[in-house]
């Protein structure tokens, strides 16, 4: 009995083993043959599998018998799903996987594109760079002046790109626009950006031929992502020689909703107290400012709010052009809203929605006279203010794969007000401005990308809408390099203070032509890029009669950029260089004849570099800006030479130092920043008086930086919830 | 930087096999898959190069698919691909690969929420990512990685391992940053001391890291 028990047990497990033991063997290859290894082979739904060694081979045995799906996995490649059955009879399989190209290694189109942030594979700036960027720290716009397309411009806020004035760059924040981006413009003084790199995530630049989803930007598209939730709560402060901030973020201990504010001072006063200027400052520039954030997750997206109120002055003086004993005196006050509340979520599966509406206020109180102890020569005190109010809804649709649809509509309500004593009667204009797009992004291959696009628009203001198409192609030729080709029609209202003496004008036109080859491997980034556009319907008028404006202007501009960053040169190194190639004329404003414009410079480069030693947890970074000198108009020369004046070249090297350490709880970084330390003398362009003085000859003045150094020496503390040093103490 | 994570996540695997067959007692009821779980926790026992930890994770992935309903495998394969992660040499396939791990931390997390151990692979994998690009990641994923252990310190106050872990991050971190030895030393020893107390609550659940924290202590006080 006990004998036979243990037989059949026995003969029970031998069977089993000899009938149902199947031997399953392979090579797993991809694309040409290449043998793949690391990829997961499973007898799906059982503990049976293997994974594929040096050569792609594998191989193992199964107990079980009959029909089985054989599934392999590897990243980076599309799963295989095969059927198989199992006797006892070794299987030979072979099997060729096709590679999978995920949302982060498929090829977008990088012809006029930088993608700024800290995920993303294909950035080229992340936001610590726009914040360690020695010269201007903490200006998102000077972070990208360091980026081929850009044009060094000292005089005068906003982004030249291209040969396009700073009026044809739009700055768009969660797809929202910004009417006033900056600082409002000060006579020779470039101003600030009003918003704080730490606010985004994500900065989109685009040099050209970017997206239907934006227009009303003849050269360029800034776009700005602000943060999600904060992954805790935190203070920030910042202490340093222009600026006191405050900054507190909440997040809610369910961790799906946080509000914060800040409260921001600046007072240049003690600095310039400190450090003489060009202008006589009676009132140094004094900002104070507020903000307020809000975000809230929902099941299926997320709201944020954001909200920006600020109230700044500033008043100098300098001596007349016109007059020996004449002083030139300016001065400003300036009150700027801007708010925006934006969704952006999954609606199911293959459809996404996001949609927004915004409000924004700005008013400039403006005082400009000419005037000496005994007599005045001319006074103008412009009042002016604008409301726009916007609201944005787009839809993303998914088409099977990597393609999706987008499409839209936005409209802004934009009114403008200008009002000046003695001089300008009370001016109002209103815009109705609709515009709906759609574009797709029709990926052919996960390789192959192609990009249509259609927008339209509507102004109420001009009685005229517009259709411009958006056309680009990627094609990533091997794991790192790709071409991508871009083309666009890019239409754009006069500016405001056209539309104010003249409503009744046309949109400006350009056309985009560009082909960009970019190749990014192990830490380098390589980028080429040839460019081409035609200006059409600029704003003209005769230098005598600047009321009588019209659409006759245009232009074109064509160059060439090169860009490298190494990141792998030696530990902790970082460096990049840009150059910029830019042939560029137009007839536009007061031109008599089709020239190159005073913000354009025939060659630009830049050297980044930043070093951090970890031993001393310090870095180190200088930037070097260099441009050809500038076309400015001598009325001492002939109206032929209209233009024909360069400027000297422009040297600019600017050194930071940022020391991090821990002082009690608070991450504390340390900045030293001094712009153009060598105090290299820059000139932006030059100045020139209304009418001859005795001599027969227009006096004339260069413009030039208010000082030749800026030292900015500043602390950033940084205080989290974090409740790890109480857990350590107990 | 690099070496330290590489021979810290080494030397976390020999003490993760080491102890696992120690423990008695089972949550799954079904003898094979607690049989082939022991077997394969035991092969992280000797688990070094990339290549068997790419293997095990495999493993750990097909016995989970199979099993549906437990949370260990999964649990082990994330801890396999986050040790994959923080040893890959070549950090352009790093994001891919933490990726899926995060995908595993998911379904473990699924099936077995509010769990320390969980929690504190993720704080592992947030360092893994982190190192990718650490001047640009810091800022961020430091936040996150320590909100994670924070969580697995609540979640379950007795778990030696999150202090492990935030130990060895400590040792890696500048002195001036609030690292370095001096200030990893309580912490690991807090982690020792929880270690000699501490229970898995089965055989097949997370037991490792007690013979590190020993070792690592004794050369800290050197």
């Amino acid at each position: 009995m006990r004998f036979q028990t243990i037989c059949s047990i026995f003969l029970l497990l031998f069977c089993q083993s000899l009938s149902a033991q199947t031997l399953i063997k392979g090579t797993i290859t991809g694309s040409k043959n290449l043998p793949l290894n690391g990829a997961s082979i499973t007898l799906t739904g059982t503990y049976y599998g293997a994974t594929s060694g040096n050569g792609g081979q594998f191989s193992f045995s199964s107990p079980d018998t009959g029909h089985f799906e054989l599934t392999v996995t590897l990243i980076g490649y599309k799963k295989s799903v095969r059927e198989v059955r199992l006797t006892g009879e070794p299987l030979n399989i072979d099997i060729i996987l096709k590679e999978e190209i995920s949302e982060m290694q498929a090829v977008t189109v990088s012809a006029g594109s930088f993608e700024a942030g800290n995920q993303k594979r294909n950035t080229v700036l992340n936001s610590l760079d726009i914040v360690t960027m020695a010269g201007k720290p903490a200006d998102v716009v000077a972070a990208l002046q360091t980026l081929p397309g850009a044009q060094q411009v000292g005089e005068t806020e906003g982004l030249f790109v291209r040969g396009g004035t700073g009026a044809e760059t739009k700055v768009f924040i969660d797809g929202m626009l910004v009417t006033n981006p900056f600082y409002s413009s000060v006579p020779d003084i470039s101003q600030r950006g009003r918003f704080s790199p730490l606010l985004f995530k994500g900065t989109h630049f685009s040099s050209g031929g970017y997206s239907a989803q934006y227009g009303q930007a003849m050269s360029s598209a800034l776009t700005l992502q602000t943060h999600d939730l904060p992954s805790r709560s935190e203070t920030n402060m910042i202490i340093s020689s222009p600026q006191l901030s405050f900054t507190r973020q909440q997040l809610a201990k369910n961790e799906k909703s946080s509000i914060g504010f800040s409260i921001n001072y600046n007072n240049l006063t003690p600095y310039f107290a400190a450090v003489p200027q060009k202008p006589f400052y009676t009132k140094a520039p004094e900002i104070i400012n507020g903000e307020f954030f809000g975000r809230w997750k929902t099941t299926k997206g997320m709201f944020k709010y954001y909200g920006y109120a600020t109230h700044n002055t500033i008043a100098f003086h300098k001596p007349s052009l016109e007059d020996e004993k004449a002083f030139d005196y300016f001065s400003l006050k300036g009150e700027n809203i801007f708010t925006i509340l934006t969704y952006s979520g999954k609606i199911n599966d293959s459809w996404k929605i996001n949609y927004g509406g915004g409000f924004s206020y700005n008013k400039d109180r403006i005082d400009i006279r000419t005037a000496s102890p005994d007599s005045s020569f001319s006074s103008f005190y412009p009042r002016l203010t604008n409301y726009t109010t916007q609201a944005r809804l787009v839809f993303t649709r998914t088409l099977g794969g990597l393609s999706k649809l987008h499409f839209g509509t936005e409209s802004q309500l934009i009114i403008d007000k200008i009002h000046a004593e003695d001089s300008i009667p009370y001016v109002r204009r209103q815009d109705n401005f609709i515009a709906a797009f759609a574009e797709s992004d029709i990926y052919i291959t996960g390789r192959f990308l192609a990009k249509p696009g259609a927008r339209v628009e509507y102004s109420s203001l001009l009685g005229k809408a517009n259709i411009s198409p958006r056309l680009s192609f990627a094609w990533k030729l091997n794991n790192a390099g790709q071409i991508s080709l871009a083309y666009g029609i890019y239409y754009q209202k006069p500016e405001t203070t056209y539309l104010l003496r003249k409503p009744l004008l046309d949109y400006s036109r350009a056309s985009h032509y560009i082909f960009n080859y970019e190749r990014i491997a192990k830490g380098r980034t390589i980028r080429a890029e040839l460019f081409y556009k035609q200006y059409h319907n600029l704003v003209r008028f005769p230098a005598n009669n600047p009321m009588q404006l019209t659409n006759d202007g245009a232009g074109y501009a064509k160059g060439f950029e090169l860009f490298w960053r190494d990141k792998k040169l030696f530990k902790g190194f970082d460096y990049w260089i840009s150059y910029s190639w830019l042939d560029t004329k137009r007839q536009f404003l007061d031109y008599p004849s089709k020239v190159q414009p005073t913000f354009a410079a025939n060659h630009t480069a830049n050297v980044v570099a930043k070093q951090f030693v970890e031993s001393i947890t310090t870095s180190f970074s200088i930037t070097y800006t260099y441009a050809t000198g500038r076309p400015y108009y001598d009325p001492n020369l002939s109206e032929k030479s209209f233009l024909s004046s360069r400027t000297m070249d422009y040297h600019s090297l600017s050194c930071m130092v940022n020391y991090l350490t821990v002082i009690g709880k608070a991450n504390t970084v340390f900045m030293v920043n001094v712009s153009n330390v060598l105090g290299n003398s820059q000139v932006y362009g030059y100045h020139f008086a209304s009418k001859p003085s005795a001599g027969g000859m227009y006096r004339g003045e260069p413009i030039t930086p208010m000082a030749k150094r800026f030292i900015f020496i500043g602390a950033f503390i940084s205080i989290g919830n974090d409740r790890r040093k109480e857990i350590l103490d107990l | 930087m690099k070496r330290i994570f590489f021979t810290v996540s080494i030397v976390a695997l020999a003490g993760l096999a080491a102890n696992a067959q120690e423990s008695a007692g089972s949550t799954n009821s079904d003898p094979a898959f607690i049989r082939i779980m022991e077997s394969a926790i035991q092969k992280l026992d000797t688990a070094s190069s990339s290549t068997t930890l790419l293997q095990l994770g495999n493993d750990f992935e097909r016995i989970g698919n199979a099993a549906k309903s437990a949370w260990q495998p999964f649990y082990y394969a994330a801890f396999c691909y986050t040790a994959l992660a923080l040893n890959t040499n070549d950090k352009s396939g790093v994001d891919a690969i933490a990726e899926k791990a995060a995908a595993f931390l998911i379904k473990a997390e699924a099936l077995h929420p509010g769990n320390s151990e969980v929690s504190t692979v993720q704080a592992m994998l947030a360092n893994a990512r982190l190192l990718v690009d650490p001047p640009a990641r810091y800022q961020e994923l430091s936040v996150v990685a320590a909100a994670w252990l924070k969580k697995a310190h609540e979640q379950n106050p007795a778990n030696p391992r999150p202090y492990l872990v935030e130990a060895r991050t400590k040792l890696k971190t500048p002195a001036m940053l609030g690292g370095g030895a001096e200030a990893a030393l309580p912490v690991l020893e807090e982690a020792v001391k929880k270690f000699k107390q501490f229970q898995p609550s089965g055989s097949i659940d997370p037991n490792w890291g007690s013979a590190d924290a020993q070792k690592l202590l004794e050369q800290l006080k050197k």
